[in-house]
């Protein structure tokens, strides 16, 4: 049988195909080849990109841990259900992947527990103050009057509701139908500058 | 030789004579009259004005009682108002304001099948054909003969008369809003159209009688009442209309709660104090004529 090459045989343990010994001869070939340890890492870091998962940067006792666990040399084989071979191809992808990001990324500090989280994979941005007033258009501005606007008058909900009463009018005209709510719904009240008639009050 | 020519002559001359006149602007109108008070529709429409711009949703629904409306502003403060029947409610920020408007009309509503007075008072020209939310639509433009009330622009769907677009425009032929449909459906309802609408023509109603003890004097030509409150009711609610503007004339006892203008978009109102009694004048015309016929309003001397 050829052997594999680098790539072949990262992706094979990547994806939990290696039975356990040739796993174990893999991880030892790996140790030794920083270059193929640092293929697996990046590797790696891009699939939990791609999944948008959150990779652990463990410690360097945390690694040996899962080692012994994944390999679990002391359990006789013939007590180990059918199940967990594929289960612990996984575990020893998993592991794999672990060793690799040793090999390329310097653990930080540790927690008491052996393990720190890492940088968390970019979220959303974060919401931010604008609102969607900002950005309608003006489009054009509207002329400061010369003159003082009269304030807001008071019982603004009896002068809404002539408006109101108007639209429902209105709508049994020509310009009828929704057209008289448009202006209910689109506006609040808002005080007017008088106009100043050309002629006296009446006709 | 001529015997024979006669015929031919006939036969390219027949199409035109016999094929159905296009419609004038003034009859394209009244079909946008008849659609807006007997149709079904439910749609999306921007709303340009002042500088801004609005994205409302309407929907109309047409019941025994009448129809039931419902308006929604898409942008800005959350305001909605929703009609069934006669009752009028509106949702605003600042609170929850209802009216009724039974007593009054509305419903069914007053088509007016020759457009009455409006006739005279504006010009109706056929200005062009364009597409609004993928309808094609004729455009009608009604202009006035005074700086008393404003001119339109209808975008006037062409199978169902449905008012797909509008603009409202002033005395300086500026638009002072309008109006855009971006997504629409409609429905005719039949049923309802045939049970309640009344077409009629408005200046052949029974006259209405001017509300007794007042007299209203500025009003622009062509203006006639064409619907009042109750005569027992202690406010009188008075509406006139040229047949496609309308203003209404609030009559009441008691202290001003309007003094001077305000206005909602392009509908002003004006508030007076005369006699003990507050007048208080609403509708879509320029600010200058709802203020003179607040300022109008005298008690009858008789």
């Amino acid at each position: 049988m050829k052997d594999p090459t680098t790539p072949e045989l990262i992706s094979a343990l990547m994806d939990g195909e290696l039975p356990q010994d040739q796993a174990r001869f893999a991880l030892r070939r790996l140790a030794a080849d920083p270059d193929a340890a640092a293929l697996l890492a990046r590797w790696h870091i891009a699939r939990s990109v791609l999944k948008r998962e959150r990779f652990v940067v463990p410690t360097a006792g945390f690694a040996d841990a899962v080692m012994r666990v994944v390999f679990n040399e002391a359990r006789p084989r013939s007590a180990r259900p059918a199940w967990i071979k594929p289960v612990a191809g996984a575990a020893i992808a998993a592991g794999v992947a672990l060793v690799a990001l040793l090999a390329v990324v310097p653990p930080p500090s540790s927690a008491p527990d052996g393990v720190v989280v890492g940088p968390a994979v970019p979220a959303l941005a974060a919401p931010t103050g604008l609102t969607t007033g900002d950005f309608r258009p003006r489009l054009a501005p509207r002329p400061v009057s010369s003159t003082t606007l009269s304030p807001l008058p008071p019982g603004q909900a009896d002068i809404e509701r002539y408006f109101l009463a108007h639209s429902g009018q209105a709508t049994g005209f020509a310009r009828g139908g929704f057209v008289p709510y448009v202006n209910i719904v689109a506006t609040p009240v808002q005080p007017e500058p008088a106009v100043v008639p050309a002629e006296g009050g009446s006709r | 030789m001529r015997g024979m020519a006669l015929p031919w002559v006939l036969l390219l001359v027949a199409p035109a004579v016999l094929a159905e006149p296009a419609p004038s602007a003034e009859a394209e109108v009244e079909r946008m009259a008849r659609a807006l008070g007997t149709l079904e529709y439910s749609g999306v429409f921007v709303l340009a004005h002042d500088g801004r711009l609005e994205a409302m949703q309407v929907t109309r629904r047409i019941g025994a009682v009448g129809p039931h409306d419902r308006m929604i502003a898409l942008t800005g403060d959350r305001r909605e108002l929703e009609r069934s029947g006669s009752a009028l409610r509106c949702t605003t920020p600042e609170g929850v304001i209802a009216v009724d408007a039974e007593g009054l009309g509305g419903w069914p509503p007053k088509i007016p099948a020759g457009l009455g007075r409006a006739r005279a008072h504006y010009q109706f020209k056929i200005i062009g054909a364009e597409r609004i939310a993928g309808y094609d639509a004729t455009v009608v433009e009604a202009l006035p003969q005074d700086a008393d009330r404003y001119g339109y622009r209808f975008w006037i769907e062409r199978n169902t008369g449905m008012l797909v677009g509008s603009m409202l425009i002033d005395a300086a032929r500026r638009a002072v809003n309008q109006m855009m449909f971006t997504q629409l459906s409609m429905r005719e309802q039949v049923a309802a159209a045939e049970a309640a609408v009344r077409a009629q023509e408005l200046d052949q109603q029974q006259p209405i009688a001017a509300p007794e003890g007042w007299v209203i004097g500025a009003l622009p030509a062509g203006f006639n009442l064409v619907a009042i409150s109750p005569a027992d009711a202690r406010a009188r609610h008075l509406v006139y209309s040229d047949g496609l503007a309308s203003v209404s004339v609030y009559i009441e006892p008691g202290e001003p709660l309007l003094l001077g203008p305000a206005r909602r978009g392009s509908s002003h109102a004006y508030g007076a104090a005369i006699d003990g009694y507050r007048v208080v004048t609403v509708g879509e015309l320029p600010a200058a004529t709802i203020q003179r016929i607040a300022l109008s309003v005298r008690r009858n001397p008789e």
